[in-house]
């Protein structure tokens, strides 16, 4: 009974999409770091992992969501070079990508937040 | 060939073999009321027995205590889920603290459905010896 | 393990600026100096850097090493200095005022992005401890 009130697709997209923005954060904190690495090249989370929670998410597919397993990195390819040491992370567009990650982390903390309350809410009639 | 006289024509009709059907819709009523009927009667019996409510509403099996036993392995599965993403946190193994928080919320929320299931249900007892007596 | 995330790699990034800003500091304050300990004018300080695997699985940053540039700076007809050679020519170090400016620049910009990625990653873990409350 507890499985099937927990088992919105959304739900499960949420916690999930916690764990690819929360890895993101910590990945792109690394290339920020680096920003001045000579030769550095700047990481991410796999395209081929993205398409594939994307197309798990819209189908609203709940075995694959649960599926998901080990997030998997990459040296992004074919981003122009931002030093003549061959340094491929602009500083700027870092610091964009981490800020917009963190609000995608944060509004998916907040529909799970959601999901709970209303659940406690209909469990015990009380609004709080 | 007159429409009317056609509808009205009781060789038509009897393609539809309407008596026949009646007794399927019959037969499949009497067959979902089937498990509903058992199970009402199992509880009425164990309610009504004298050997103390509890051994004996277990030895009918009563598909509704049946359901709760379940429920509350369900609870006590997420419970534990809880302190296991609590202790990995704690001993410092993971730092997944969303995923230990959405647990222990998920854990709460199954544990208070069960509490108040469980005033619902002492509440619809109380509510029966009233009648009774 | 971190809780909050990537705080490894944002603190071994500040505190490769800072070394970078160090030297820098040291440069600009040498630009002048015609004599050292070691004989000769002052040789201008680089800072290398590489990337380092921490223990937590951040890609942070690692001062590899703070070597002098051997390269020679300005050599100017100064014979009245107390520092010129018996040809009169005053070897200058090889600090460049526009040049350390704008890599100071640089690294006071990398050292403040990297302040405010703390500041979010410190507020995500934050957020996740607000899950359901």
């Amino acid at each position: 009974m507890i499985e099937a009130l927990l088992s919105s697709p959304n739900y499960q997209a949420s916690k999930t999409i916690l764990d690819v923005t929360a890895e993101r954060h910590r990945v792109m904190a690394g290339n920020l770091a680096n920003v001045n690495t000579p030769g550095y090249q700047r990481m991410d989370v796999a395209e081929s992992f993205k398409s594939s929670l994307q197309s798990a998410i819209k189908e609203q597919d709940l075995g694959a969501l649960r599926q998901v397993g080990g997030i998997q990195l990459e040296e992004v390819k074919g981003l122009a070079a931002q030093s003549p040491d061959g340094n491929n992370v602009n500083l700027e567009r870092e610091l964009m990508y981490i800020n917009q990650n963190a609000l995608e982390y944060e509004a998916n903390a907040q529909f799970v937040s959601g999901s709970i309350a209303r659940l406690k809410m209909a469990i015990t009639g009380r609004t709080s | 060939m007159n429409p009317i006289s056609s509808a009205y024509n009781p060789q038509v009709f009897s393609q539809f073999s309407v008596p026949k059907q009646d007794a399927e819709l019959l037969e499949m009523g009497n067959s979902m009321a089937e498990p509903f009927q058992k199970s009402l009667e199992s509880g009425i019996a164990g309610l009504q027995s004298t050997h103390g409510v509890g051994s004996s509403i277990r030895a009918n099996g009563s598909p509704f205590i049946d359901s709760i036993g379940g429920f509350v392995k369900e609870v006590d599965a997420k419970s534990k889920e809880a302190e296991l993403a609590r202790s990995s946190i704690l001993s410092g193994e993971s730092n997944n603290i969303h995923q230990a928080m959405i647990a222990s919320q998920e854990a709460g929320v199954s544990f208070s459905l069960m509490v108040e299931m469980r005033n619902k249900v002492l509440e619809t007892y109380q509510e029966l010896m009233r009648l009774q007596v | 393990m971190d809780f909050i995330p990537g705080i490894g790699a944002t603190a071994s990034g500040l505190d490769a600026q800072r070394v970078r800003l160090e030297a820098i500091a040291q440069n600009l304050a040498n630009i002048n100096t015609t004599k050292t300990a070691s004989g000769g004018a002052y040789q201008r300080q680089v800072v290398s850097f590489v990337q380092e695997l921490d223990r937590a699985g951040n890609m942070g940053v690692r001062v590899d090493s703070v070597t002098s540039d051997k390269s020679e700076g300005v050599s100017r007809y100064e014979p009245s200095h107390p520092h010129a050679d018996e040809k009169g020519m005053l070897q200058m170090p090889n600090v460049s005022l526009s040049h350390e400016m704008v890599d100071m620049l640089s690294a006071s910009r990398a050292y403040e992005a990297n302040l405010s990625v703390a500041k979010t990653s410190r507020s995500l873990a934050q957020k996740a401890l607000e899950i359901g409350r």
